[in-house]
């Protein structure tokens, strides 16, 4: 197991000679919830068991302070980044581990395994695309939008199947970790309640990560928890106006079919333009400082970190190019963005349960979990 | 000056470098020692007592510093530092440089009248900036050369002392002395430099002030102590609850020494069980990675610290926070039993600083290699052959000059440095006897 997790990223982990120095430096380790150490030592004489059956993992926000306090350089901090990596194909379905672990393992693989997922949806759009009108943009004319449902709808189910097998396999491993450390009996008002607090607090707020930090404003705002927020708020309001569109279909797709004219002060449009601003903020920050590798939590990056990025910014970035075209009146362009903005969000979902994306799930889970078994 | 001739050079005057040259000047070979520091002694001369005897360091290198400055073939040179050494005929030619003293210390009688003129205090040496010294001072009582020594960086040239001194010892015309010597042989017996506790940020070494150092605390733990008590340093409050925070500067890459430094371990028991001598309601807890007790009677030592009631936590402590009354709060993992983060309070806290090289003397051989190993200690020629060659012909190394030692280890190293050189020199020039 060593070796596998050592190809995940943790390269020194025979070095560390257990002094417990990470886990006195970090500000999240408390209690019973105690790491990076013990999660180190587990992966050093390979109890598997005991990391899958562990929230602790997901507990770690990366700040990066363990690595620096280290003595003997033993960069724990991405030792539990490799561990999660390790977790994330674990807690995956068997074909779905095995084109994890092959990621990973091969970049051959992993450049191919992206090539391939951007194909299918530009076969998709080519052979099924409607008529180009060049005078005016008929976006939905170019490409029926039930088309995009259909498509978007079953890949949703596919990613949703993957992740809940992943969530139904971390739940069940995860209970019976914390209930051996469990310092009493849990209630099941709690379970409920906490479940909300989670959401309120660690999903919206995300005050973990806030902790993992120094406070005041200058730095906040270049802080980790800043770019994970704007990335974050980004990221769920795109979603939310996906969906609005789709359930509304009158607001967005009836004038888009029939080329009506939509103002920028529409509601949905609205709240689609504001999101993406935050999501190419969130993730240009995010790439530039794995770029310079600025923290400590930047400096080792794979494959897997810098493909959710980079479809994020892209998904952002064709989104606004897309806008400012069809603002612009200029309907060849508007139909090629569309081509590649849909592109990228296919692989964006496509790539999802491979990418960092998965922590989206398993992590509030953890945190839902601990928290009502009094772990943390 | 004329160019004085010797059978060897030996470079410090700790345990190790008198040890050498008492050795050598006992088979009748003339030595030449050179001191950097006003007073020969060394290291050993500040402890209490020694590991795992628990006998009297300064019994025991106090009779090597009157032999070593009566000694009929010893040649004493304090306050000097070797500027450059070159190969000669004969062997070796080293240009030494005897630093004005500014008290002619034959005529000095160690009489203290001009420490009690000097109007100025700053922290002295000896007891590590605990105690305060004049800018003209006698060194501590059992100095060798028990001389006064003026520190001109800190004098105001107010010429209190040399109006107050009964013998006219004062002269503040004294200009630097060089002296050059032929010798045969070289051994250098440099020691070890302590790791300067401020370089670990976390534990707020010289900012808190009940954070001490451990040379600090065997100074507070020995006869004779700065405040004649056990105190602690800011507010003089008898300490009960000591903490030792062992490998502070050793085993630790982000300080640049990834090597254990042999003796932290058992001088932190020893320090332990003194303290229990002298405030015997005290808690002791030693926060330590590993304990190395692998010498002779090292670990029934171990057992007898623990049998004494001094708690060994195992796990390394990670910061460092004072509270309102200068009490200290330690964070660390024990990482035996149940594990996690855990909070200790001590009201003074001990860093049982690690032993780094001390090897800037090979920057004064010129044309001759002394290599280093990576870590900066003198290199040993061939580790399985012998332990005092170093990667120069005729340059032996004996003490902590090659790595961090105990005091018996030095002590065994000078004796064989000693032989080794004598070989070397009869091999070379024919035995001192027949001659």
């Amino acid at each position: 197991m060593v070796d596998d997790v050592k190809a995940l990223g943790a390269i020194n982990i025979d070095a560390c000679f257990n002094c417990g120095t990470c886990t006195a430096v970090c500000p999240l380790s408390s209690g019973s919830s105690s790491f990076p150490r013990r999660m180190i030592t587990y992966a050093q004489i390979g109890v598997k068991e005991k990391i899958l059956e562990s929230p602790d993992l997901w507990l770690c926000n990366y700040c990066g302070e363990c690595t620096k306090s280290c003595p003997r350089q033993a960069d724990p901090a991405e030792t539990m980044m490799a561990l999660r990596r390790y977790a994330t194909i674990e807690y995956s379905p068997p074909g779905v581990s095995f084109i994890s672990k092959m990621i990973y393992k091969s970049k051959a693989f992993a450049l191919s395994f992206l090539i391939i997922f951007s194909i299918i949806p530009l076969i998709l759009m080519l052979s099924l695309h409607g008529s180009i009108n060049s005078t005016s943009i008929m976006l939905f004319s170019f490409f029926p939008e039930h088309y995009i449902d259909i498509i978007g709808v079953t890949l949703g189910i596919i990613i949703f199947g993957i992740m809940l097998f992943g969530l139904a396999k971390m739940y069940f491993m995860t209970r019976k970790g914390v209930t051996k450390s469990n310092t009493g009996p849990v209630r099941i008002l709690k379970w409920i309640v906490e479940f909300f607090q989670t959401i309120f607090k660690e999903v919206l707020a995300q005050e973990r990560l806030d902790q993992c930090e120094m406070k005041g404003w200058r730095q906040r705002l270049s802080s980790e928890w800043f770019i994970h927020m704007t990335i974050f708020w980004g990221f769920t309001g795109l979603l939310v106006t996906t969906v609005l569109g789709f359930l509304l279909p009158t607001a967005i797709s009836v004038p888009l079919a029939n080329g009506i004219y939509i103002p920028i002060t529409e509601p949905i449009r609205l709240l689609g333009t504001l999101s993406g601003l935050f999501l190419i903020y969130g993730a240009s920050m995010a790439i530039i400082n794995r770029v310079n590798k600025s923290r400590v939590y930047s400096s080792y990056s794979y494959f897997t970190d810098w493909a959710l990025l980079i479809f994020l910014l892209l998904a952002g970035l064709t989104g606004y190019l897309l806008e400012m075209a069809y603002y612009l009146n200029s309907p060849l362009i508007t139909y090629a963005l569309l081509t590649v903005h849909l592109t990228v969000v296919f692989d964006l979902f496509a790539v999802a349960p491979f990418t960092k994306f998965a922590h989206a799930f398993y992590r509030p889970l953890a945190i839902w979990l601990s928290r009502s078994h009094n772990y943390i | 000056m004329p160019e004085e001739e010797y059978d060897a050079l030996v470079i410090g005057a700790g345990v190790a470098g008198m040890e050498a040259a008492i050795d050598l000047g006992d088979m009748g070979f003339k030595v030449m020692l050179v001191e950097k520091e006003p007073t020969i002694g060394g290291k050993m001369l500040l402890l209490s007592k020694v590991f795992p005897t628990l006998d009297c360091a300064s019994c025991i290198s106090g009779t090597k510093t009157s032999t070593v400055s009566h000694h009929q073939n010893i040649r004493l040179l304090t306050y000097s530092n070797v500027d450059e050494i070159e190969k000669s005929k004969s062997g070796f030619r080293a240009r030494i440089i005897e630093k004005p003293r500014y008290v002619d210390a034959s005529l000095c009688t160690s009489c203290g009248d001009c420490e009690d003129a000097c109007p100025i205090i700053v922290p002295n040496e000896f007891d590590f900036g605990l105690r305060g010294r004049k800018a003209i001072y006698i060194p501590f009582d059992t100095a060798v050369p028990k001389s006064a020594v003026l520190d001109l960086d800190n004098c105001i040239y107010c010429m209190q002392c040399e109006r107050t001194c009964p013998a006219d010892a004062i002269d503040f015309l004294q200009v630097p002395k060089v002296h050059t010597v032929n010798v045969k042989a070289i051994i250098l017996a440099v020691g070890f430099k302590l790791f300067q506790a401020e370089k670990k940020k976390d534990y707020r070494y010289g900012e808190y002030r009940n954070v001490v150092n451990s040379m600090q605390m065997e100074r507070i733990v020995s006869p004779t102590r700065p405040y004649n008590a056990v105190v602690r340093p800011s507010d003089g409050k008898e300490p009960q609850n000591i903490g030792y925070v062992l490998c502070t500067g050793s085993r630790d890459k982000t300080v640049g020494n990834p090597r254990c430094s042999q003796v932290c371990c058992m001088y932190s028991m020893k320090q332990a069980q003194l303290i229990m001598g002298s405030l015997p309601a005290a808690d002791i807890t030693l926060y330590y990675m590993d304990i190395r007790a692998y010498g002779k009677g090292f670990e029934e030592f171990y057992r007898q610290s623990r049998d004494m009631g001094v708690k060994f936590v195992r796990g390394k402590v990670a910061k460092v926070e004072q509270k309102v009354n200068t009490d200290l709060t330690v964070y660390y993992e024990d990482t035996e039993g149940s594990g996690g983060m855990k909070k200790a309070d001590h009201d003074l806290l001990v860093l049982s600083v690690g032993l780094l090289p001390n090897t800037d003397i090979v920057k004064a051989f010129n044309g001759i290699k002394v290599e280093l190993d990576e870590v900066g200690w003198i290199k040993v020629r061939d580790e399985g052959k012998s332990s005092v060659l170093t990667s120069a012909d005729g340059v032996f190394a004996a003490g902590c000059t090659t790595g961090p030692k105990d005091i018996p280890d030095s002590v065994l190293e000078a004796g064989a440095a000693a032989s080794q050189c004598a070989a070397y020199i009869i091999k070379k020039m024919g035995s001192p006897i027949e001659q």
